[in-house]
C-alpha cells in the first residue's frame, strides 16, 4: 500500500515565554530549535543561561528537564516522532492533553514549522512545497470558531471551494453534496451562529471534504459532542476511510481510538511510546482480563497487593463524592489468585460494590506505560 | 513518488506545480475574499450607518466654529496661509485621505487579528493559497468600503454644509490612486506587525492620530511647529494630500506638483516592497512559534 502521510523524526520545540519577556522584531535572527541554535536567538532567549554555555548547574539542570520535554528556555512538544499512514487507513494519534497530538497534526499541515525531520503529504514535503501538501489535505481543526460566524453554511462553504480552488462550474454541485452529506442541506441558508457545536463540526468536515482531498487531518473530531453526533461523525469517518481516504485523527478518547482507528501510536510527552493496531497493543498487556472493581474501603488502608501476589493494578482511583475506590487489576493466574482476592479484600476491610470483568482497554494499555490516565 | 497523482487524487482539485498558483486562479480568490469581507461587513448594519454619521459628527464643530471666522463664507487668514478660502472643501479632501489613512491602520492593521479572535485565520491558513494574496483581498475590500463611505460622507457634508471643488478630478485621482496603493503597502506590513505583537492597540491609536496631526489633513502643515512639520514632511501622505488640494482647489503647494507625485510614486514601490517583506518575516517567524492561533 502506498504511505500517503509520512512524519519522518519529527521535532517540535517551542521557545519559552516568561511573562515580561518579548521580542518585538520579527526580521531578527530566528531560532527554531534547530539542531545548532542557542536559546539567544528565540522569543524567549534572553533566560539568564540561555545559549551561554551557562554554568554546570544550569546544564544539568537543562539536562534534567529535557526528559521532561524542556530544556530550560525551550520547551520540547515533538520529540522524534515518526509515522505513516496509508491509503485506506485510519491512523490515531492518542494520549492526554498536552501530548503533542495537535502540535504534530500542526506541522503535517504547514500552520506550524517542525524544528527538525521531515513530512510529506503524498510525497509533497510539508517544509517545501507546503501549497501542494496543502492542495491534498482536508483538515478540521479542533474548535468550533474556525468557521464564519455572520456567513451562512452554504455562504462558508462557497467561499472555500473557491480557495480551495473547486472549478467555478462545480462549485454550487460539491457545495450540495457535500452538505447533503453532512445533514445540513436543510440549514444550509442559516448563519453558522446558530448552528449547534455538532452541526458547526460537521460543517467544518463538509469544508474538508470540498476538494476530495485524498488525506484526511482530523484533531479531535467528536470533543463536545454529544454521543448521538458523536456516533454519527464516527460512522462517517469509517465512511471516508472505505473511500479510500488516508485519514490521521487525534483523540483523547480511548474508545474512539479503539473503534475507529486500524493502527494507533499512543503519545506522550511529545513521544511516541507505542504504535500498533488497537488489539496487539492491548496484547501487550501481561493479562488479557481485566478485573474493575468498585469497593467501599471501611478502614482507609486497601493494601491487596501485598496480599494477592499475581495481582498488577492497571489504575486506581478515588471518588471523593462518593467516598468510593474504583480499581482496575490483572490477575496472572485468575484461577488461583482470584480466591486470594477476595480473602485480601475482606481482610482490608473493603465491601465490594461493584465487580467485572472485562477486556483491557487502551486507556489500560496507557495507564501500564506510563503509570498516568489519560485524562491526568 | 514526489508530486505523483493516483488515481485516489482524480476527483481532487490540484493546483499548478511550483509555489504559487496562477494569476487567474489567483484573482479568483481574491474575489471570493472580497465578496466574503463584502458580506461580513454588512451583516453589522449599525457599524455602516455610524461610519457615514460619525465623519460628519467630527466635521460639524470646525464647520460652526470656522463660520465664526468667516466673512459671507470667504476665511480671510485661511486663504492668505492656504490659497484657499473654502475650509471646507479643504478639510473634505484632508478627510479623504485620512479615511484611507484610518482605514490602513484600523482595517488593515487589524484585518489578520480579527481573523485570529474569530478563529478563521488558521482555516484560511490551510487553503493552498499564496497567503500574501488573502491579506490583498482584505485590503481590495477596505479601499471599496472606504471609497463606498468617503463619496457619501462628502454628499453628506455637500448637502449639509456646502463645499465647492472646480479643479482637475482625473490629475487629483491620479495621486490618490497610487497614494492608496503605497498605504495599503504599508499597511499590509502593519498587519504583519500587528500580528506579531498582537497587542497593538495603543501603538495603532498614538501612530494613527500622529499621522493625522503631523500629515496636515484638516490645516495646512505649514501651521504646525518646525519640530512637528518635519515629521510631517517626512510622510509621503503629506505630499499626496498636498498635490491633491493644489489640483482641486488651486492652493499653493508645499513643493511642485510633479515633485509630489514622485515621492507618492516612489513610496508605493517602497511601501510595496516593505509590506511584503515584513509580512513574509512575520508568516515564518509565527509558524515557527507557533503564536499564529493565539491571541
Amino acid at each position: 500500500m502506498d504511505a500517503v502521510v509520512t512524519a519522518e523524526d519529527l521535532r517540535k520545540r517551542f521557545p519559552r515565554k516568561r511573562v515580561g519577556q518579548r521580542r518585538w522584531f520579527p526580521w531578527g535572527r530566528r531560532g527554531n530549535g534547530r539542531p545548532g541554535d542557542t536559546g539567544r536567538s528565540g522569543n524567549g532567549g534572553t533566560g539568564s543561561d540561555g545559549g551561554n554555555g551557562g554554568t554546570n548547574a544550569s546544564a544539568a539542570t537543562k539536562a534534567a528537564n529535557a526528559s521532561n520535554g524542556d530544556d530550560g528556555d525551550w520547551i520540547v512538544a515533538v520529540d522524534g516522532v515518526s509515522f505513516t499512514v496509508q491509503r485506506g487507513e485510519i491512523f490515531g494519534l492518542l494520549g492526554p492533553n498536552g501530548a503533542g497530538k495537535s502540535t504534530t497534526i500542526r506541522m503535517l499541515s504547514t500552520l506550524l514549522e517542525p524544528s527538525s525531520g521531515t513530512a510529506t503529504i503524498c510525497g509533497w514535503d510539508v517544509r517545501r512545497d507546503p501549497m501542494q501538501a496543502r492542495a491534498r489535505l482536508g483538515v478540521v481543526l479542533a474548535g468550533d470558531r474556525s468557521l464564519y460566524w455572520k456567513l451562512s453554511g452554504r455562504e462558508n462553504l462557497e467561499f472555500f471551494a473557491t480557495l480551495y480552488h473547486v472549478p467555478p462550474g462545480e462549485v454550487t454541485w460539491r457545495v450540495n453534496r457535500v452538505l447533503e452529506r453532512m445533514e445540513l442541506a436543510d440549514r444550509a441558508d442559516e448563519l453558522v451562529e446558530r448552528y449547534s457545536t455538532g452541526m458547526k463540526q460537521r460543517l467544518s468536515l463538509a469544508r474538508a471534504l470540498l476538494a476530495d482531498p485524498p488525506v484526511l487531518l482530523l484533531d479531535e473530531p467528536t470533543l463536545g459532542l454529544d454521543p448521538q453526533s458523536a456516533r454519527n461523525l464516527r460512522e462517517l469517518i469509517l465512511e471516508l476511510k472505505r473511500e479510500g481516504r488516508a485519514i490521521l485523527l487525534t483523540t483523547h478518547y480511548m474508545e474512539e481510538a479503539d473503534y475507529l482507528c486500524d493502527r494507533v501510536a499512543i503519545i506522550d510527552h511529545g513521544t511516541i511510546i507505542a504504535m500498533d493496531s488497537p488489539a496487539a497493543l492491548k496484547r501487550r498487556l501481561p493479562h488479557e482480563r481485566v478485573f474493575r472493581l468498585e469497593l467501599k474501603e471501611t478502614n482507609g488502608a486497601l493494601r491487596i497487593k501485598d496480599r494477592v501476589p499475581g495481582l498488577t493494578v492497571v489504575d486506581e482511583r478515588r471518588d471523593e463524592a462518593t467516598g468510593t475506590v474504583h480499581v482496575a487489576l490483572t490477575l496472572a493466574d485468575p484461577q488461583r489468585d482470584l480466591a486470594a482476592l477476595w480473602t485480601g479484600l475482606a481482610q482490608s476491610g473493603a465491601s465490594v460494590l461493584n465487580y467485572s470483568v472485562q477486556e483491557p482497554t487502551l486507556e489500560d494499555v496507557f495507564i501500564s506505560m506510563t503509570g498516568r490516565a489519560l485524562r491526568d | 513518488m514526489e508530486g505523483t497523482t493516483t488515481a485516489a487524487d482524480s476527483r481532487m482539485v490540484i493546483p499548478p506545480a511550483g509555489s504559487t498558483t496562477d494569476l487567474r486562479e489567483n484573482m479568483r480568490v481574491l474575489m471570493a475574499v472580497v465578496v466574503k469581507e463584502w458580506r461580513v461587513s454588512w451583516r453589522y448594519p449599525m457599524n455602516a450607518v455610524m461610519s457615514l454619521v460619525t465623519p460628519v459628527m467630527w466635521l460639524a464643530p470646525v464647520y460652526f466654529m470656522g463660520l465664526t471666522f468667516s466673512d459671507s463664507g470667504e476665511a480671510a487668514g485661511f486663504r492668505a496661509s492656504t490659497g484657499t478660502g473654502d475650509f471646507v472643501a479643504f478639510m473634505v479632501l484632508g478627510g479623504v485621505v485620512a479615511s484611507y489613512v484610518r482605514a490602513v491602520f484600523w482595517r488593515m492593521g487589524f484585518s489578520l487579528k480579527e481573523e485570529m479572535e474569530q478563529g478563521t485565520l488558521e482555516s484560511l491558513w490551510l487553503t493552498p493559497n499564496p497567503r500574501l494574496w488573502l491579506l490583498v483581498g482584505r485590503s481590495v475590500v477596505s479601499v471599496l468600503l472606504t471609497g463606498i463611505n468617503t463619496v457619501a460622507v462628502m454628499a453628506i457634508v455637500y448637502f449639509l454644509f456646502g463645499f465647492e471643488m472646480a479643479g482637475n478630478v482625473a490629475a487629483a485621482l491620479l495621486i490618490l490612486v497610487p497614494l492608496i496603493i503605497a498605504l495599503y503597502g504599508f499597511g499590509i506590513a502593519y498587519a504583519g506587525v500587528v500580528l506579531y505583537v498582537k497587542d497593538a492597540n495603543t501603538l495603532t491609536d498614538v501612530t494613527s492620530f500622529l499621522v493625522e496631526v503631523v500629515g496636515g489633513f484638516n490645516y495646512p502643515v505649514t501651521s504646525l511647529p518646525r519640530a512637528l512639520m518635519v515629521v510631517g514632511l517626512a510622510l509621503p501622505v503629506t505630499y499626496g494630500v498636498d498635490a491633491i488640494r493644489a489640483l482641486m482647489l488651486g492652493t499653493n503647494p508645499l513643493v511642485p506638483v510633479p515633485v509630489s507625485v514622485a515621492v507618492v510614486l516612489a513610496s508605493t514601490v517602497v511601501f510595496w516592497f516593505l509590506g511584503r517583506w515584513v509580512f513574509h518575516r512575520v508568516d515564518d517567524r509565527v509558524r515557527a512559534m507557533g503564536t499564529l492561533g493565539t491571541h
